[in-house]
């Protein structure tokens, strides 16, 4: 049993348990006044028993009200993080068949709320059953995760000189994508459209059939990304966990850096900001 | 009383900072008497979200208003979140720092509202010993807001006003009066606006909130998206001079209009403080 303070009145507790259990039902019939139903005959007695009834409201409409707020705020703030997935379903069915079910496994438990959707992908792989875009579904939710998780991101000391021997990382407010599809276009071309009207019209064209190499970064408060060769993310990719220049070459493809200028990637990464010298 | 409230400043008036506003805010830096902003959005190590703040403390007096507290949740108090919260008062230089009188949480679950809490003896001694805890933690002064509720408890044993003036006083901390609060509570549980604001200690004031609320006909919304109606500005105009003037904010969270026209809405409330001018002249 988690921790409860030591004061608090055992009424209080078991009261405010039982309205956590009430709000977080999930929502099934909306009753002609627009406020969700309280559809347990248990959870309806109770109500009839805690809940002060007024001249319009029944005790369960009452904290019905507290239910409908509850599930509208936390689909609007999952509608907010995830852009791409909203799209994919538009806004009925992303309530009904992702956000409901998801925010039901994985309940918010910190005031913390950019952490809300960061278990969305891992339930999408885990839960998702229509295998026919399960992947699409799945990358479209990374990449979303990826846009805030990135935004919130610390940012470390910016390398100011290159040097062959000295330990670079690669910033924390950079994602490195290997993909089979360039999604990050397709996100793009979704996002110039409302939720619902992709409902009702044809899905941009996806280009697949060979890999897509995409580095995501924040420039100042905007999140952008940038195709790169397969060369550039691999060499990138041996910075995330830390690594000289000297080290990153020894284990390289020679092939694919034959004609390459190593030199300017170096020049733009640092220019963007995309490396560091330290960690902390 | 808390002698932290002695020099407790009338700042003016003011507006939620959102971000929704900031492109317009730093083209025009408009002059205005200070801004709210909502704690959580800025305990955070993001560069972004501190650039913006950084840039706005610049140019302007910023308070402190938080959502997450659960002063009257059942688990314990969070000292990681009032640190944070510390700290970034450290760095915005908040004259206080209010919360709301609610709940939000149990253990395990986070519900991201402003919870009613039943109005009883027993729940008020607990809430109080936790506002005096806050209060000693945080070194400067604490206020807590009344909410907007939409349902009331069979057990309880006094009006939402005795409730929230005695753990105001008890506590010896100071109150943040949301008169729209007020008035959406007065519809949803039939009572006199007037009974409500008549019986609090309002020399304990020390900010006022103004916002628009939904009107579903049986029942209304807090939602801050609209205009302030005129009851609410009536219940403002009477509210006003019994404080003895003290700083007032807008809050518009939802279907935001320009920064401009939400000043202006802001700035009405200058006709409604005549009373107190009035009275001082």
């Amino acid at each position: 049993m988690s921790k409860i303070d030591p004061k608090v009145p055992i009424g209080l507790y078991t009261l405010q348990k039982w309205f956590g259990k009430v709000i977080t039902t999930p929502i099934i019939h909306i009753d002609g006044k627009g406020i969700p139903t309280i559809d347990e005959e248990k959870y309806k007695e109770e109500a009839k028993r805690l809940i002060s009834p007024n001249q319009f409201l029944t005790s369960d409409q009452r904290i019905g009200i507290y239910k409908m707020q509850y599930w509208l705020r936390l689909f609007e703030l999952l509608k907010e993080d995830f852009p791409f997935v909203l799209r994919l379903f538009g806004d009925e069915l992303f309530e009904e068949e992702i956000a409901t079910p998801y925010l039901t496994r994985y309940p918010s438990n910190t005031w913390k709320l950019d952490s809300l959707g960061v278990m969305l992908p891992e339930w999408i792989e885990d839960n998702y059953q229509d295998e026919s875009d399960k992947k699409l579904v799945y990358y479209a939710a990374v990449i979303d995760v990826a846009y805030f998780e990135l935004f919130f991101a610390p940012e470390y000391e910016k390398i100011s000189k290159v040097n062959a021997k000295a330990k670079i990382y690669l910033q924390p407010c950079i994602r490195l994508f290997e993909l089979d599809a360039d999604l990050f276009s397709f996100r793009d071309e979704f996002l110039k459209k409302e939720p619902n009207y992709w409902l009702e019209n044809s899905f941009p064209e996806l280009s697949k059939n060979k890999k897509f190499y995409t580095v995501l970064y924040r420039d100042y408060n905007k999140i952008k990304y940038s195709k790169i060769s397969k060369a550039e993310y691999l060499l990138l990719k041996s910075f995330e966990k830390g690594s000289s220049i000297e080290e990153a070459f020894q284990s390289f493809p020679e092939k694919l850096i034959k004609n390459a200028n190593i030199e300017l990637w170096f020049k733009i990464w640092s220019e963007n900001n995309w490396l560091a010298s330290k960690k902390t | 009383m808390n002698k932290m409230m002695k020099n407790i400043p009338n700042l003016g008036i003011g507006v939620g900072l959102r971000p929704a506003h900031y492109s317009e805010i730093f083209a025009a830096l408009p002059k205005i008497d200070w801004f709210e902003i909502i704690s959580e959005n800025y305990m955070n190590d993001s560069k972004p979200i501190q650039d913006n703040l950084g840039k706005i403390l610049d140019h302007y007096r910023v308070v402190q208003h938080g959502v997450s507290l659960s002063i009257g949740g059942p688990d314990p108090i969070d000292f990681e979140y009032l640190k944070e919260l510390k700290k970034l008062a450290q760095k915005t230089k908040t004259p206080w720092i209010s919360d709301h009188l609610c709940w939000g949480r149990v253990p395990g679950s986070h519900y991201h509202d402003l919870l009613p809490l039943p109005y009883t003896k027993k729940t008020m001694d607990y809430v109080v010993e936790r506002a005096k805890i806050v209060q000693d933690f945080l070194e400067i002064p604490f206020a807590l807001e009344n909410v907007s509720s939409y349902a009331s408890f069979k057990e309880d044993e006094m009006n939402e006003w005795d409730f929230y003036g005695e753990v105001i006083e008890k506590a010896d901390i100071c109150m943040m009066l949301d008169v729209n609060n007020i008035y959406v509570s007065s519809k949803n549980h039939n009572f006199d606006p007037k009974d409500y604001y008549k019986n609090l200690p309002l020399e304990r004031a020390i900010q006022i909130h103004l916002a628009g609320h939904s009107n579903l006909g049986d029942y209304l919304i807090d939602t801050h998206d609209n205009y302030v109606c005129d009851e609410v500005w009536e219940i403002y105009s009477e509210v006003y001079p019994l404080t003895g003037g003290v700083s007032t904010l807008l809050e518009w969270d939802a279907n935001f209009i320009s920064f401009e026209d939400t000043w202006k809405e802001a700035l009405k409330a200058k006709k409604f403080q005549k009373d107190l001018n009035e009275c001082q002249k």
